[in-house]
């Protein structure tokens, strides 16, 4: 039973660490894909705050 | 049975200062109604999606770290938003008000509660419910904001003053419900 938990806790702790991961590698995708974005003339227009 | 009092933040549950709450970090921004509109539904957007993925994940994150996790998730959503559109992300922290973080401690009921259960559809619909509730009242107070501070000239309501008292009026109003039980 201790073993089971045990498991389980680790397999959560991974599950975090890779949901990190995958944030931060979101995160730089949509950095580039913004730069990409903020070419648009119009687009910049549209956000001008 | 599934939104109860959160001690850790000291915030009571009722809908009115939770939207209260969450509109505090509008009052810094400079919007006109459009802004105030798109960055609304931002944060709204941002919130639906929240309590439904977290509802849905939260058994599979450690107990510890569940807090952390919605933590590094809200940031990464300010910081993605302004990547794209420059907004500033204060209106991160009206998601943090709006959201009912009771299902993310361990030690509270709304947390037991089994991820399929018959009282999930209820609670994911007073999350819509709260959810439009704070689109009305960001409106309503963009609205008067315009009204009242542009086309009429207030100068109180051009300022966080007019808003406030707006505020304060509303409060007022939502304690002294005629037909409150």
């Amino acid at each position: 039973m201790n073993i089971k938990k045990t498991v389980l806790t680790m397999l959560q702790y991974l599950f975090f660490v890779l949901f990190v991961a995958v944030l931060l590698i979101t995160l730089s995708g949509a950095k580039m894909l913004s730069q990409e974005v903020l070419k648009n003339e119009w687009y910049r227009e549209l956000i001008r705050p | 049975m599934v939104s109860g009092v959160d001690p850790a933040m000291k915030i009571p549950d009722s809908l009115l200062s939770r939207i209260i709450f969450a509109y505090l970090p509008f009052m810094v921004y400079a919007f006109d109604l459009e802004k105030a509109w798109i960055a609304v539904l931002c944060v709204v957007a941002v919130f639906w999606l929240t309590v439904f993925f977290f509802w849905f994940t939260r058994n599979l994150f450690p107990e510890k770290l569940r807090s952390e996790v919605f933590f590094f998730w809200l940031l990464a959503w300010a910081q993605a938003v302004w990547y794209f559109t420059k907004l500033q992300p204060l209106w991160a922290l009206s998601v943090f008000f709006l959201i009912p973080t009771s299902f993310l401690e361990p030690s509270q009921k709304a947390s037991r509660v089994r991820v399929f259960s018959r009282v999930v559809p209820r609670y994911f619909w007073e999350r819509f419910l709260a959810g439009f509730g704070f689109i009305g009242f960001v409106i309503v107070m963009a609205l008067v904001q315009e009204v009242l501070g542009r086309q009429f000239g207030m100068m109180s309501f051009q300022r966080p003053a007019g808003i406030l008292l707006l505020l304060s009026l509303a409060a007022f109003l939502w304690k002294n419900q005629p037909y409150q039980r």
